[in-house]
């Protein structure tokens, strides 16, 4: 992490998202709470449906029917963007906070070429001249480490194979040098070895450009290779967040336990995979107490009782918080 | 490109071949004999089959095709049996007020089309999207004779700006292009709005809106565009039959036009200006989507990329 830790570029306070559809009012995101400092990476992981995608899409101010913001405030350097206007939010959005999508594919115009569709973003923010922002769209394009730029900028995207349009997207979400970047899962469509360079190339040119990033997926092996923070997100609720190295050798939610005993080891003898049993629970059908009260192995008469508060587990770790009552489970897992 | 341009070219002249050949035989299949009709109800055996002799009807039919495609290439499409005007001079006499009217209905309809479709697109949901879409509805369901008699009832006699019938002035195409272009309009708009809400849900126009890019712009740029491929394909199916004349509409307007000029060869038996007829709305066509394949290409350059 860097030095300058004290200032906090994005503060999420108590932020509900609700789905309004013929089943009812659904709570997408509830309550929830995060806090990103400048310059670090903070990894959100959790499993499809946790509404790792909907908080991406609430602070780009990109939620859409039947989704809506019922509350909470994202302040971004201290500017609340749920009450912000359209206009402002447009002016933000590509410029000060961008964001890489999910799938290379399919989240490129296929009729425009590459280098236009950079040049496009550029000029929404910039009052340039249209052949200034080509060529720092060419040199973004240069800079993520496309081999032939040129030829690449007039190209449209069915040429291009799915990393080097994933590159294209990390050029088009960082020309206008963002202070935060969202990435939404964005090698979760990649292979490999593919997504070790993107995940190489993100690093490098977050520091180069002092970008802080919000890193979301569900794989905990990219999460651990990339966050400085994690948050790991279950039904619509951050369960605990702390620091990388405290969320990997002392995990203390049951779920995030649970998580990092299914990433497959190397070096035990057995076959079998590990796994949570059960699956996330509908957003029609959450239980009244605790949410994950329905998979956990710890789960006592209390815990279905009250949804527990995301609080400090010890006071030598203030910055581990756990959403879990059930003390003793959570001491076995600290003493292991 | 000039590659798929090419193929395209090659396909649609042998598509006009095919065409001839089967509109010829058919036709000399079909009941009824010209040279009957020609000489009236009463006429003699004898003189039926001299006259059927000097007009090449007595030859075998391979040879009359033969005779007939050689002139067809040479540009002589035979002539009318009634008329006894050359059939090309009779098309293309007709095709002048077919296609001026043609052209009016469908400048109409492109405009009120794509502009309704845009917008109940744009506003998916609302009430303004219901009303456009209702009316839309309407403007499918109605024939055109039957908008064609409304808009002479309450327009044209009514103001007496419009004339009712006839085309000696171009201002009298005004009504029969509101009549006839009404249908279009209504489909275009409905293409339109459901090929722009499918582009609406692709991802990468959130990645336009995650650019910050002004929304008028991602509608028209990144939807519009995108949701072109179906309104052409609809265009040009709309422009080729509005080409090769809408019987109705010509009807009620008293316009001489292609469609005028087929029925009453049909009803003749007037063989050389049926087929030359069927091989020009066939070439018609045929051009027609030729040009949309080739515009198929330009907007979206996937497909080109596809055909080598």
């Amino acid at each position: 992490m860097s030095e300058n830790t004290e200032k906090n570029i994005l503060e999420i306070r108590d932020l509900n998202v609700d789905l309004f559809t013929e089943r009812g009012v659904l709570p997408v995101l509830s309550h929830i709470n995060l806090n990103l400092k400048e310059g670090e990476i903070l990894g959100v992981v959790g499993e499809s449906g946790c509404g790792k995608s909907m908080l991406a899409s609430a602070i780009m101010g990109l939620v859409d029917k039947p989704g809506k913001i019922t509350g909470g405030e994202i302040l971004f350097d201290s500017e609340d963007l749920v009450s912000a206007g359209k206009k402002r939010l447009q002016e933000i959005r590509g410029n000060a906070i961008s964001m890489i999508f999910q799938e290379p594919m399919t989240s490129l115009n296929p009729l425009m070429s590459c280098g236009k569709q950079i040049t496009e973003a550029i000029l929404a923010h910039k009052k340039i001249s249209r052949k200034e922002a080509s060529s720092q769209a060419l040199e973004m394009i240069r800079s993520v480490g496309i081999p032939m730029p040129e030829k690449i900028f007039d190209a449209i995207p069915s040429r291009l194979s799915g990393g080097m349009r994933q590159r294209i997207m990390i050029a088009m979400a960082l020309c206008l040098k963002p202070r935060l970047l969202i990435c939404d899962e964005p090698t979760t469509a990649l292979d490999v070895t593919v997504q070790a360079q993107i995940l190489y190339l993100i690093k490098k040119l977050r520091k180069e450009f002092k970008t802080t990033v919000i890193f979301i997926s569900h794989d905990m092996g990219v999460i651990s290779q990339m966050s400085d923070r994690v948050a790991v997100m279950y039904a619509g609720q951050v369960v605990e967040i702390a620091d990388k190295k405290d969320i990997f050798s002392m995990p203390s939610h049951p779920y995030t336990v649970g998580l990092e005993a299914a990433i497959p080891k190397m070096d035990s003898d057995t076959d079998k995979l590990e796994s949570i049993p059960g699956s996330v629970p509908m957003l029609y059908e959450l239980p009244e107490g605790c949410l994950f009260s329905t998979r956990c192995s710890h789960c006592t008469d209390q815990c279905k009782l009250k949804r527990p508060e995301l609080t400090i587990l010890d006071e030598a770790y203030p910055d581990h918080l756990v959403r879990c009552i059930n003390k003793d489970c959570l001491a076995v897992q600290h003493s292991s | 490109m000039w590659r798929y341009v090419l193929k395209r070219a090659l396909l649609a002249v042998s598509i006009i071949f095919s065409i001839s050949l089967i509109t010829f035989l058919i036709l000399n299949v079909l009941p009824g004999d010209p040279v009957a009709m020609m000489l009236g109800e009463f006429a003699d055996a004898n003189k039926i089959k001299e006259v059927r002799h000097n007009m090449g009807l007595d030859l075998p039919l391979w040879q009359q095709y033969l005779q007939w495609i050689t002139n067809l290439v040479k540009g002589d499409f035979g002539s009318s049996y009634f008329q006894k005007k050359p059939v090309l001079f009779l098309i293309l006499q007709a095709f002048q007020y077919t296609s001026y009217l043609a052209a009016m209905a469908y400048i109409i309809a492109l405009i009120i089309g794509l502009f309704m479709g845009i917008i109940a697109a744009v506003n998916h949901g609302s009430w303004l999207d219901r009303f456009l879409m209702s009316i839309s509805v309407l403007g499918i369901s109605a024939p055109s004779f039957w908008v064609a008699i409304l808009l002479q009832i309450y327009i044209g006699l009514r103001f007496k700006i419009f004339p009712v019938s006839g085309v000696q002035t171009s201002i009298g195409y005004v009504l029969p292009a509101i009549a006839l272009g009404t249908r279009y309009a209504a489909s275009i708009s409905r293409v339109t709005r459901a090929s722009m809400m499918e582009v609406m849900g692709q991802d990468f126009i959130r990645t336009a809106y995650a650019k910050g890019l002004n929304p008028f712009r991602i509608v028209m740029v990144h939807i519009f565009r995108n949701a072109l491929i179906p309104v052409i394909t609809i265009i040009g199916a709309d422009i080729g039959s509005l080409l090769t004349g809408s019987m109705i509409t010509e009807n009620v307007f008293n316009i001489p036009g292609i469609g005028k000029l087929l029925i009453d060869a049909i009803n003749r038996r007037d063989i050389p200006l049926v087929q030359g007829g069927v091989i020009y709305v066939a070439a018609v066509c045929v051009l027609i989507y030729f040009i949309v394949d080739v515009l198929y290409a330009v907007v979206n350059p996937n497909i080109r990329l596809g055909d080598k």
